[in-house]
């Protein structure tokens, strides 16, 4: 068997007969670059994923009652239960609002086991519920499932019937997943709402109720301008601006985010600094070797090779480790919260996994490099007889 | 024969705490190529300080070694190290295998960083370890050796490059006697086979006389050097 005389053997085998040493480098890269990697996934992701809730909701101001911003916010956010109502004559009369493209209105019914919600919508102007189902009109005794709530049902595809609330529907069409609230819903008609209000005694919405309204802008209205101006002409009414939804969360963000910022840079300079120690231990450790290196014809730009190739195949295991274990407690922490918008997002991840691995890479090439720079001018003599 | 390796004026001065300590003071000397060189002296008389400014290991405080003419600490850093690694074998006085490598790697280490290795180099690896006594250690760590053995793992090491030169800094130190002379006997061969330009230290006069029986004999004196005829 013929023994190859590459480099990467050499550092390998360093590697391996070391591996305490290789060990103690691994895990101080892999920390900082985990906390790196858990910090930068959940912030961008939530932020990415409020950005795009938007644009799924389809409308752009939301009319609640009065004290209920908060609330309506969590039950568009959140697979969460939030009942509230407020008189179906404001509906009609907001309608004459200037600048409205279009606008609906939406109730909450009640709740079928595990917080799913039953939502009676209004066929004529819904386009909240419409982008989701294929352009299907729902109709009386018909309902739009969730693409959660479905689940619930057990095994059932479109066209069986379903009892909700001791009344026989038609599945008209499931859902696609929508990322919001409306996953976790089951849509029926106003009508049919009205048929429960009459047999059913436990619901306890009036006829002359309605949960929510929801209003796409046209194109000359700021819908932050709107929202303000029906906030202001009915004191019965609050208005979430979508865009600015999700204040909690981008409150937690911000919060989070200077937190984040103070914890990376002291965790950063510590682990620098604990790598640049680790280095120049090593480094010193291996002076004898090094000089016997350079005795035997290595140039110091061989020496540097050997300790580079080395450093940087560690800070690539270490930051691999952290990105990975990073990515893992990152999305569990995502998923705890519980908030059906919140998506993961591949650029990011992709982005997180390169800046991971260049930093790491960064962070022990510079350690390396820099402990070297000490030595270098060192005659190799001097570095055999270990003085 | 040519002059392989030329001295002149050559002096090596340390500091030390504001003292001056003499290394070596003004030597001159030339060593012909195919030369067995022996130098004897007592401790601290300037021999491992003569071989490493020889081998570019330190830089002189004054004078220049010629290296087949070439002045070699005027030389760049790549070219000296290229130069150490094509044309001289070096045999340390200190321990110097590398622990964490087998013993095949610490003989193959100076063919990691040369620019063409020789074809044969796992044979003769093989070769080498044989004729040093060391048969069948090719894949032990040197760790797991002896002093004595690890020292003959550099031995071995000295030649794999097929230098043109073997500098030698007690090669037998931490040897028994009956190694000593299969070591001494290795010298020989290879010195003549090869026609190699050999310089080799000791503080013993046997080894250096009677087992390599060396053609020039120089001794060494408080950093002086003198030839030795008897
Ligand atoms: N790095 C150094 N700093 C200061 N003085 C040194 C240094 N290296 C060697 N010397 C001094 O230079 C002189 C020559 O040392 P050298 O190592 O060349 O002796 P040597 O002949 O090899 O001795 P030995 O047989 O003990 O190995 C000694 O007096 C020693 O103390
Ligand atoms: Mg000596």
């Amino acid at each position: 068997m013929k023994r190859r005389i590459k480099i990467i053997n050499l550092v390998l085998s360093n590697i391996k007969r070391k591996y305490s040493r290789s060990a103690i480098l691994i895990v101080s890269v892999a920390l900082l670059i985990f906390m790196f990697t858990f910090f930068i996934l959940i912030l961008a992701t939530i932020t990415t994923s409020l950005e795009k809730f938007s644009s799924r909701l389809g409308a752009d101001v939301i009319v609640v009652p009065q004290g209920a911003g908060a609330p309506g916010e969590e039950f568009l956010l959140e697979a969460k239960v939030r009942q509230f109502y407020m008189k179906k004559d404001l509906y009609d009369k907001i309608r004459e609002f200037e600048g409205i493209e279009k606008i609906t209105y939406q109730t909450f019914v009640g709740v079928l086991d595990k917080n799913i919600k039953v939502i009676a919508i209004d066929p004529e102007t819904d386009f909240i519920i419409k982008p989701w189902v294929e352009n299907k009109k729902l109709n009386k005794g018909e309902v739009f499932l969730g693409a959660e709530a479905y689940k619930y049902f057990g095994n059932i595809k479109k066209g069986d019937m379903i009892k909700i609330f001791g009344k026989d529907f038609k599945v008209a069409d499931i859902m696609d997943k929508t990322k919001t609230g409306m996953d976790y819903s089951v849509f029926i008609t106003e009508e049919d709402m009205i048929d429960l209000i009459k047999e059913n005694p436990n619901i306890n919405v009036r006829e002359d109720q309605i949960s929510v309204i929801l209003i796409k802008s046209s194109q000359e209205m700021d819908a932050g301008v709107l929202a303000y101006e029906i906030e202001n002409g009915y004191p019965q009414v609050d208005t979430i601006y979508v865009k600015k939804i999700g204040e909690k969360v981008r409150k937690f963000i911000s919060n989070m985010s200077k937190i984040f910022s103070v914890v990376l840079v002291v965790s950063s300079v510590l682990s620098v600094l604990l790598i640049a120690n680790i280095f120049t231990m090593i480094i010193n450790e291996r002076r004898r070797e090094i000089g016997i290196l350079r005795a035997l014809g290595a140039s110091n730009r061989g020496v540097m090779k050997v300790l580079l190739l080395e450093s940087v195949f560690l800070g690539i295991i270490g930051s691999s480790l952290g990105i990975i274990f990073g990515l893992i407690l990152g999305w569990k922490l995502l998923s705890s919260l519980k908030m059906p918008f919140i998506e993961i997002n591949m650029v990011i991840v992709s982005l997180i996994v390169m800046a991971g691995i260049a930093i790491g890479v960064a962070i022990s090439g510079f350690g390396v490099s820099v402990s070297l720079i000490k030595i270098r001018k060192i005659e190799p003599l001097t570095l055999i007889k270990g003085e | 024969m040519s002059e392989k390796i030329k001295i002149e004026n050559l002096t090596k001065i340390y500091p030390q705490n504001g003292r001056n300590i003499v290394g070596i003071s003004d030597i001159n000397l030339t060593i012909k190529e195919g030369e067995f060189v022996g130098i004897l002296g007592h401790s601290g008389a300037g021999k491992t300080t003569l071989l490493s400014l020889i081998g570019g290991l330190i830089k002189p405080t004054r004078g220049r070694v010629l290296i087949d003419g070439i002045d070699i600490f005027s030389l760049s850093d790549e070219e000296l190290s290229r130069l150490r690694n094509e044309k001289i074998g070096f045999i340390f006085q200190f321990s110097s295998v590398i622990p964490t490598l087998s013993v095949i790697d610490n003989v193959l280490l100076p063919l990691y960083f040369a620019k063409k290795p020789p074809s044969d180099y796992y044979s003769r690896a093989l070769v080498l370890l044989e004729k040093v006594g060391l048969e069948g250690y090719e894949d032990r760590y040197a760790y797991q050796l002896s002093g004595g053995e690890q020292r003959r793992v550099a031995i071995a090491r000295a030649f794999i490059n097929y230098p043109e030169i073997i500098l030698a800094d007690e090669p037998t130190g931490d040897l028994d006697e009956d190694t000593e002379r299969e070591i001494a006997k290795f010298f020989v061969e290879m010195q003549k086979e090869e026609n190699l330009t050999f310089i080799v230290v000791s503080h013993n006069p046997e080894f250096i006389k009677d087992l390599c029986k060396c053609s020039k004999v120089y001794f060494m004196r408080k950093g002086k050097i003198y030839e030795k005829k008897d």
